[in-house]
């Protein structure tokens, strides 16, 4: 599950264990990823949370409902490296 | 030349406004109250995200030793130097030797120092009675035109009021971010009650005490570990849990939901006693809301600015 947790974090959420070394694999991935808006991640065995700056979303795409753009790069992001949702 | 901490007070430290990379020394993650955080560096002429003296329940005594334009912010307390009363949000110069007390808190429970031009410290973050913070006295030519301003009567007629600040801190109820999934009747129980603060684990999680919540047939289960993000909802047993910036492990306490970060700064100021109503929210509505917010603080910030420059502007003619 993919959701908007509060108004500046995205999650992925399931009930399986990520394995460590998908959580690797995600953690290197977000060291070189370039995004305007993803400033940090964090991660356990069952959970991956984005942080995002929603104002600077909603500014640079003329919007009040950031999550949707975010939710979307976020669903990319886990596909780049094998997460499927 | 230095500011140092006489009386360290219950928990002060000097901080950042968002979380940075920690080291040895140093753990910022980040002002509790973003708002007053800022204020205070926004008064005093500083960039917002400069470093300032976090100071809770029970503020430091602190000494200067050579002219220092310094701004509080947040918490109502009483302070005082060399008999004179100090409010919060507002400017002072104050001279070498002259030292801030602070007595009993009106109303808050965390109180903001920014200092122009900058401070910053050699050790640890966590600051002890003894510790000194460093001047790093990057003055901008704003700067010393209101040294020259305040040299006559310490402080400007002007400051941000209580009253203009009631929309953020005064009102008991807090939203909470719905998560999917979570059954209906939980939210239902969290709007029926009201809750206090039982306890505050610094930093790290706010104890709330109130009406039951039941929680057995949440769809996150106890067995699943959950980010313990800032602001979120927890229902370990019956009662909700917040955690707080400094919270950094997993945690399997059913998530219920996450105060959005425009009502953070009124939970900063919550203490032991003091109640909250929780109203559940999508985050559409969250999000309308937090832009609203964002305007009001730049409307806010912008009027600050105004009567900093008009106060130039008097002192030049």
């Amino acid at each position: 599950m993919l959701f908007a947790n509060g108004d500046c974090y995205i999650t992925y959420s399931t009930d399986t264990k990520i394995e460590e070394t998908t959580q690797e694999r995600i953690k290197q991935h977000f060291e070189s990823y370039k995004s305007d808006f993803l400033t940090e991640i964090n991660m356990t065995n069952n959970d991956v949370t984005f942080t995002y700056l929603p104002i600077e979303v909603m500014v640079s795409h003329g919007t009040i409902e950031p999550s949707i753009i975010v939710m979307e790069e976020v669903q990319q992001f886990l596909e780049e490296v094998g997460v499927s949702i | 030349m230095s500011v140092i901490i006489e009386n360290s007070g219950l928990l002060t430290l000097l901080q950042t406004l968002d979380k940075k990379e920690n080291d040895d020394n140093r753990v910022y993650n980040g002002a509790l109250d973003r708002l007053a955080f800022q204020m205070a560096n926004q008064l005093v002429g500083n960039p917002i995200d400069a470093l300032t003296v976090e100071m809770t329940v029970q503020p430091a005594v602190i000494k200067f030793t050579e002219p220092t334009i310094v701004a509080f912010s947040g918490a109502d307390f009483a302070g005082e130097v060399n008999g004179r009363i100090l409010n919060t949000n507002r400017i002072y110069l104050f001279d070498r030797g002259d030292t801030v007390k602070f007595d009993s808190q009106k109303r808050g429970n965390r109180l903001y120092m920014g200092v122009a031009g900058g401070i910053e410290t050699e050790g640890t973050n966590v600051l002890s009675s003894g510790d000194e913070l460093i001047m790093k006295r990057e003055y901008t030519e704003q700067h010393k035109e209101l040294f020259n301003i305040l040299r006559t009567n310490n402080t400007v007629n002007w400051g941000v009021d209580y009253y203009a600040l009631t929309e953020v801190y005064i009102s008991d109820i807090f939203h909470i971010v719905k998560v999917p999934g979570v059954d209906p009747k939980i939210y239902e129980q969290l709007e029926k009650n009201t809750y206090s603060v039982h306890n505050e684990k610094n930093r790290i999680m706010m104890y709330l005490k109130g009406g039951a919540v039941d929680v057995a047939e949440t769809a996150n289960g106890h067995d699943i570990e959950q980010y313990g993000l800032r602001g979120g909802v927890f229902i370990p047993e019956d009662q909700p849990v917040i955690t707080l910036n400094d919270f950094d492990q997993p945690t399997t306490a059913s998530h219920v939901g996450t105060i959005p970060s425009y009502h953070l700064h009124k939970l900063a100021q919550k203490r032991p006693g003091s109640q909250l109503q929780f109203k559940c929210i999508d985050i559409e509505d969250a999000h309308a809301n937090l832009y609203a917010h964002h305007l009001w603080i730049t409307s806010l910030f912008k009027a600050i600015d105004y009567k900093l420059s008009k106060e130039l502007v008097k002192e030049k003619l």
